[in-house]
């Protein structure tokens, strides 16, 4: 799964997404192309890489960075000239001038950001080719240096036009274009040996822009490297989710037992649920995470259950749409490869006593697979083999009816504990009474 | 040296024809001839858009007649750069696609002609003629009159209008219409309260009342028979977002008291009325009011036409200049 289908389903990661300060085409291009990594090397590399860019950003002052930045951004991409250039083809002005500017921004570029961590190829040659005034300034002509040829027509010409002979200035100026085409010719030759270095470039411009987009990301929202384990767990400390305000940190161990979670409603279970999804993605896409310090197994893929009204859309019903999915999740989980699988409210829409049947079949047939598999449901009595935890839920002590909806959040205790019963917390008539429901309705008139 | 003074006053000026071959062209080389004796002048030079004349320029019949010195900056679309008859270096290729391809922002190296092609919406036109102005003393726009151009010339702080003989046969007829478009660009420009706001708005009919901007939800002036009994219910100042047309401009006309009624348009390129419809409104005390006043600093006119006919130009330029108070020149003379 490409970052780009990954962001098409997940709106937490797209949400990231959009708030990235991408300043190339190159690096949007690179980043929606990411593959879903499983290589502890690749994203210990990508960690690395932000680290230093965010060591660099230390190091700059507000005016030199929005600097660097406008450089990076100067720097377009000019991959379909030098595709031009691999079919030898004759570069237009306009290309050679893409080229010419590149190779200077490039090395512009490369004098303001010294590092071994990006290697950016070496572009003089290719100036040289395209300046023979030696000006290194931005601008590109078929230049009267590069042959006395065309230098000497060029001067009948204007002399024509100077005589105000129309005809004759015409018919010399088409002359002058022949030149121009022969040595456009010529360059295209002299350049064809810098293909390789002007693709590195590209792709190298592409990895810096995205390596600083990321590390202004971790500065923003604190993001935090993790250790990437191979014990079989997913273990946070104050995991939070970066789009929410004021998310409480939580903290949350998953083992290979199935971990299934109560908590009474508004109590944040699908939250949870969307926070270790999140992670869970921007750990394999190479970036930092929303959480202190964790320990952390990748996995092959995530798969999410979480009713977000999105079914309606393919005319299922939401009963039949949740069923098949997770049909089809079951089916990956039997490969006892390792997922990640995070289900909320299992079988919500149906009746308790087949609602918890589907419950517990589920949490039965997926039992020691190999994959992490958290559910959040509201039924009591589930009996399969799980961890039981429940979101510790409401501050009762400091709750005086009525409460507005919005401030609910703030006396609610998200985080999770163990449950030594199987009972699922009954607060939702509690929570009527605090939200000063009709009383006549919940039966307390 | 006519006008070249006057001209210098300014950071932008476009350039207008008020029909094809009214010499806005011959204009144009006129004011770079004379602008190029001024060495230490930097000048840069776009257009607005591209009109009525894209067929031909897409179709590549149409050849490079604007003459430029070396030093000037020139605008155009990647298209149109390859019709040149310059050397020229390129400075900047931007990101922004026209029709035509990428806009091409270059300097003259040699004396030659170029066709000019900018950017085809209003608010990246002004963004240009902003970035040009900070590094050029004076840009001078190719500008167009034509409720198919995309540009205003408004968007510059002057401007200059060529009429002549290709607009009609008839003397008379040329000078109502040239005065009827002097008369616009004289129109005042609105001072009173909202004027950012006013500005941002893009369609629709709104009352300016004391509590605020009133959309008046009419969706179309095209459609005003059927809301003659809304227009004023929340007063008399009203703001049209649009084009002004000439049903709308004739129900004001009608009412009983015109002097009472403040209509702000954008600019006067909005006004798409019969000249006779506005002037009547206006005389009888109605006003318009606009939001951006552009700065008429000459009419050129042109005594031939292409198809055949001459005015005698004597004739012509007297005819004109009794009727319309701005200096005026026969470019051909000048």
């Amino acid at each position: 799964m490409t970052f780009q289908q990954a962001i098409s389903q997940n709106p937490s990661l797209q949400a990231i997404y959009s708030q990235m300060e991408i300043q190339t085409p190159m690096a949007r291009h690179l980043l929606l192309n990411t593959p879903f990594s499983t290589s502890k090397q690749w994203i210990e590399q990508q960690w690395q890489e932000i680290e230093k860019c965010q060591a660099h950003l230390h190091t700059l002052n507000h005016q030199n960075s929005q600097r660097f930045f406008m450089q990076l951004s100067n720097i377009h991409d000019i991959k379909g000239s030098i595709k031009l250039l691999q079919q030898n083809q004759i570069l237009d002005d306009v290309s050679l001038f893409e080229i010419k500017a590149f190779s200077l921004n490039i090395k512009k570029l490369k004098k303001d950001f010294p590092t071994e961590l990006f290697q950016l190829p070496d572009l003089q040659e290719v100036i040289n080719i395209l300046d023979p005034e030696k000006l290194e300034n931005q601008q590109f002509y078929i230049y009267s240096a590069y042959s006395e040829e065309l230098s000497q027509a060029r001067k009948l010409w204007q002399q024509a036009k100077n005589e105000e002979n129309e005809q004759k200035a015409h018919s010399l100026y088409v002359k002058t274009l022949e030149i121009e085409h022969r040595i456009r010719e010529t360059l295209g030759i002299k350049l064809f040996p810098y293909i390789p270095a002007l693709l590195k470039a590209l792709d190298t411009v592409a990895k810096i822009d995205l390596a600083f987009a990321k590390a202004k990301l971790t500065i923003e929202y604190n993001f935090k490297t993790a250790t990437i384990t191979t014990e079989k767990k997913i273990k946070y400390q104050s995991i939070f989710h970066p789009l929410i305000k004021n998310y409480q940190p939580i903290d949350v161990e998953i083992g290979e037992e199935n971990y299934l979670i109560t908590g009474a409603n508004m109590a944040g279970k699908t939250m949870i649920l969307k926070t270790l999804a999140l992670n869970q993605l921007l750990l394999q896409y190479g970036f930092m995470l929303a959480c202190e310090k964790a320990e952390l197994t990748l996995v092959e893929n995530v798969y999410t259950s979480i009713g977000d009204g999105q079914n309606e859309m393919q005319g299922l019903s939401s009963f039949a749409y949740e069923v098949k999915n997770l049909h089809n999740i079951i089916q990956e989980v039997k490969t006892n490869k390792t997922f990640l699988v995070l289900v909320d409210e299992l079988a919500r829409t149906t009746n308790p006593i087949e609602g918890k049947q589907l419950v517990e079949g589920f949490l039965k047939v997926c039992n020691q697979k190999g994959s992490f598999i958290v559910v959040t449901t509201h039924y009591s009595n589930i009996e399969a083999p799980c961890k039981r935890m429940r979101v510790k839920g409401f501050k009762h002590q400091e709750l005086t009816p009525p409460i507005k909806i919005e401030d609910i959040s703030k006396h609610i205790d998200y985080s999770l504990i163990e449950d030594k019963t199987n009972q699922a917390p009954t607060e939702a008539l509690n929570l009527c009474r605090l939200l000063g429901i009709d009383q006549e309705w919940i039966g307390e008139s | 040296m006519p006008f070249i003074e006057e001209v210098l006053k300014y950071k932008s000026i476009s350039f207008v024809g008020m029909e094809k071959n009214a010499g806005k062209t011959q204009t144009l080389n006129y004011v770079l001839s004379r602008l190029r004796t001024f060495s230490n002048i930097k000048i840069a030079l776009t257009s607005i858009g591209v009109d009525g004349e894209t067929t031909d320029i897409v179709t590549s019949t149409s050849k490079p007649e604007i003459e430029i010195y070396p030093g000037t900056t020139f605008v155009t679309s990647q298209a149109l750069y390859s019709q040149k008859e310059i050397v020229s270096a390129i400075e900047e290729v931007s990101n922004q696609y026209t029709a035509l391809g990428k806009l091409i922002t270059a300097k003259a190296i040699t004396r030659g002609k170029v066709l000019l092609g900018g950017p085809s919406n209003n608010k990246s036109l002004k963004e240009f003629i902003e970035k040009l102005t900070q590094t050029h003393d004076i840009t001078l726009v190719d500008g167009a009159l034509s409720r198919k151009s995309f540009g205003s010339p408004s968007i510059t702080q002057a401007m200059i209008l060529s009429t002549g003989a290709s607009l009609s046969a008839s003397l008379p007829v040329v000078v109502k219409k040239t005065k009827f478009i002097y008369q616009m660009t004289q129109l005042p420009q609105y001072q009173g309260e909202y004027y950012e706001e006013l500005q941002q708005i893009e369609n629709g009919i709104y009352a300016i009342t004391q509590e605020g901007i009133v959309d008046l939800e009419i969706p179309s002036l095209m459609m005003i028979d059927k809301y003659k009994d809304k227009i004023f219910t929340y007063g008399k100042r009203l703001f049209v977002a649009g084009a002004l047309n000439d049903k709308f401009v004739q129900l004001l006309k009608i009412q009983k008291n015109p002097q009472e009624i403040e209509i702000i348009i954008k600019d006067f390129t909005k006004i798409f009325a019969q000249e006779d419809n506005v002037i009547q409104y206006l005389n009888k005390g109605g006003q318009i009011k606009v939001l951006e006043k552009t700065n008429l600093i000459a009419i050129t006119a042109n005594p031939i036409s292409p198809t055949g006919y001459n005015f005698n130009n004597e004739e012509m330029l007297e005819a004109l200049r009794k009727e319309i108070p701005i200096n005026i020149y026969n470019i051909k003379q000048i």
